[in-house]
């Protein structure tokens, strides 16, 4: 584990293809061959970072052709939101996505974008390697573990109710069902990109019928993967430990409101949601990479974007579609870019615009 | 612990404990050596009973070093000490008596046993005694790196109702259900105590933490709650951050967080995050405190009672428990004591030589203890 690391760690921008697969694809990529391929560019910046990711495919000769769906201006009856049955359709067809930041349109009678994305397509687990990058100063250098979160119950299930005047309850759901799920996932994502250990992060002293049925779900299917070692861990000291040494951990796997905080505090220690990947698994081999952050209305358009999370968003779709040599060249591409320091976008604190960042990518590949 | 607290500052600063009125050292020297005197009733030195509870794991290491500090510096307190673990059902009823007595209580960690059929014992001495409010006090100590600067930050946590009501059941095998109960009357007097906290510390901004946009209901019902308090304190800044933005920003820039009031599970996680980046459980103290009664203990991770190897080497850091032991004094209204066991504590601290394996030392639990107790003035 360690000499991995320091392998990792000493060679700048040599990054194996095992850091970002998301899963083994269903897949035949016989080259030639054209993949179709979903894109939501999505609303303020979004349509901006979607063209240098474009821009990026294409110099980089990515055999994949986009289809192009946009939010809609009505509901559509069909999906309840503004997200047409077509652009849903076409993710079902496609079997790979990848989405923009999408701002929620304020109102009732619509669901919001995401829980329609999330319900209509079963993305039932939330995948986000978070790894230092280099050259990017944080306070942490040694960052390189994965998150990996049940999406679809646990406490973000919606189901609440005023009993009394004054007092309100939140059901909180955990299934065998999909715990073992997101259990599976995350045992076949350690051992298809050559992790160690999986941790499972719970409250079980405290909650301990809903947290030890998801332990218990996550101790058999550990017994299915000898390989891979299995530690379970309370939140309180995950919270502590990640906070003091984020070196010890791999792969984290969890419910649905821990893994919320969890990986948005990992995000933290690498610098930021603009510059984390994230990925959503559907069932039947869905995925749908995202970038994680807003849509940054006040600087829409205007050409300051940072499109490094939507990059290594795509770059994990790639290794989906097990495009290996190419994930990896664009992505030391990226890492090459922002380790220089030459062209980097204001918020990495540089004064880069989105073209000359994009376009120093390319140069890269 | 008054972070802005004078006499402190100007004991670190004079040069000996020697009782000449004026300082030598010219940082000190335009103020007199003492603050305003602190006036007692007579009668308040009779020595006040506290209720010690040594727990598991390094829990007796770590009590016994409070006992023995408290000895050195003859405070006017007395233990009564009752043996409670992890594993018992219930806490001894005459447990309860003797808190209940004395009012005051000093404990160190009960580990629960995980899925097991026990509940947690600190959690059921929590709503006993409804304890409603847990604080948490997170700072830098000078003297002990750590990756971030300008750390201060007090989370205060609703302790008795929320994520953890215990209230699960199983509907079908397979599938279990668990109540999160907010009641408008918790986030209240919860919001109510972090804003008087906040108002009698002299303390400029209270942050509420929720998850509002997923849980309407429940988190929109404590912020709610929050909302109407902070009219009362109107000058005192009031804002409202996500949780997962909250963890977010403390990693990326703490020192924009004052008080922090969240509801019970979000407060376990703030709490431990907070204490992480401010230099770890061993050091950050902590309490408890209901209407009529307050427990001091470890202030996040209660339930951490470390590991067999530490109670074997007698490793464990006593300080997260001398500096809650401060604050009990405090509390008390013994605050010259206070006073000079936080100071030989940091002292220790900022030299460096005798520091447990968590703050990066060699030393045993017996070695800290008595280099506090040879600074002690």
């Amino acid at each position: 584990m360690a000499l991995r690391r320091l392998l990792q760690g000493s060679v700048l921008p040599r990054v194996t293809g095992r850091a970002l697969a998301p899963a083994v694809a269903p897949f035949s990529t016989e080259s030639g061959e054209t993949i179709r391929a979903t894109l939501f560019p999505g609303d303020g910046i979004g349509p901006e970072i979607a063209e240098s990711v474009k821009q990026v495919f294409n110099v980089a000769g990515v055999p994949i052709e986009w289809e192009e769906h946009y939010v809609g201006t009505e509901v559509d009856p069909r999906t309840e939101s503004f997200l047409t049955w077509e652009s849903l359709e076409s993710v079902r067809r496609n079997k790979v996505g990848l989405k923009g930041p999408m701002a929620t349109p304020i109102g009732k009678g619509h669901r919001s974008l995401n829980l329609t994305l999330r319900k209509e397509l079963g993305l039932y687990a939330n995948v986000r390697p978070c790894n230092s990058l280099p050259g990017y100063k944080t306070r942490y250098d040694d960052v390189n573990l994965v998150t990996i979160r049940e999406n679809t119950e646990g406490e973000y299930s919606g189901l609440e109710h005023q009993v009394v005047r004054g007092v309100v309850e939140s059901l909180k759901i955990i299934t065998r069902q999909a715990s073992l799920r997101v259990a599976e996932y995350a045992f076949h994502y350690a051992k298809a990109n050559g992790r160690e250990r999986v941790s499972a992060i719970h409250k079980a002293n405290i909650m301990r019928k809903t947290d030890g049925l998801f332990l218990k779900c996550c101790r058999e299917v550990a017994e299915k993967y000898p390989e891979i070692q299995y530690e379970e861990v309370i939140i309180d000291n995950c919270c502590m430990t990640l906070v003091k040494n984020p070196g010890l951990f791999d792969v984290l796997v969890m419910p649905n409101l821990y893994g919320d905080i969890i990986s948005d505090l990992c995000a933290g220690l690498i610098g930021g949601l603009g510059l984390t990947p994230s990925c959503n698994i559907g069932e039947g081999g869905i995925c749908l990479a995202e970038a994680v952050h807003g849509s940054a209305p006040d600087i829409a358009g205007k050409n300051l974007a940072n499109p490094t999370a939507l990059m290594l968003s795509a770059v994990m779709m790639l290794r989906h579609l097990q495009f290996n040599d190419k994930a990896d060249r664009i992505h030391n591409a990226i890492l090459q870019t922002i380790a220089e320091g030459k062209y980097r976008t204001t918020d990495l604190g540089g004064k880069a615009s989105t073209s000359e960042f994009t376009k120093a990518v390319c140069d890269h590949i | 612990m008054a972070r802005r607290s004078t006499p402190l500052l100007r004991r670190l600063l004079a040069p000996s404990p020697s009782p000449s009125p004026y300082p030598s050292t010219p940082l000190a020297g335009a103020v007199s050596r003492r603050t305003v005197t602190y006036m007692p009733r007579p009668g308040d030195g009779a020595p006040r009973g506290v209720t010690l509870i040594p727990g598991d794991g390094i829990g007796p290491l770590v009590t016994g070093a409070v006992r023995q500090v408290m000895e050195a510096m003859h405070a006017p307190v007395y233990f009564e000490t009752y043996e409670v673990h992890g594993d018992m059902p219930t806490v001894p009823a005459e447990v309860i008596e003797s808190i209940r007595r004395n009012k005051v209580c000093l404990k160190g960690g009960l580990a629960t046993p995980v899925g097991g059929g026990v509940s947690s014992l600190n959690v059921q001495l929590r709503k006993e005694l409804d304890l409603y409010a847990a604080l948490v006090n997170c700072f830098n100590l000078p003297g002990l790196p750590t990756r971030h600067d300008n750390v201060d930050i007090v989370v205060i946590r609703e302790n008795t109702e929320g994520e953890y009501s215990g209230l699960e059941h199983e509907v079908v095998p397979g599938v279990v259900e668990s109540l999160k109960v907010i009641t408008k009357f918790c986030s209240e007097r919860i919001a109510k105590y972090a804003f008087e906290y906040a108002y009698l510390n002299n303390r400029k901004k209270v942050t509420a933490v929720h998850k509002a946009n997923i849980m309407k209901l429940a988190d929109g019902l404590f912020l709610e709650s929050c909302r109407e308090v902070a009219k009362k304190y109107p000058g005192i800044q009031y804002n409202e951050i996500i949780v997962d933005n909250c963890c977010m920003q403390l990693v990326a820039k703490p020192e924009q967080f004052d008080v922090m009031v969240t509801p019970n599970l979000y407060g376990n996680l703030v709490a431990n995050v907070a204490a992480g980046i401010a230099g770890g459980t061993g050091v950050m103290p902590g309490g408890n405190v209901g209407q009529d009664h307050a427990i001091f203990e470890q202030g996040a991770s209660a339930g951490n009672v470390g590991n067999e190897k530490i109670v074997e080497k007698k490793r464990a850091n006593p300080v997260v428990l001398l500096l809650s032991s401060a604050m009990m004094l405090r509390h008390l209204q013994f605050p010259s004591f206070a006073d000079r066991l936080e100071t030989a504590v940091k002292r220790v601290i900022a030299e460096g030589k005798y520091r447990t394996k968590d703050l990066g030392g060699t030393s045993t639990t017996q070695e800290v203890t008595d280099a506090v107790i040879a600074k002690l003035g």
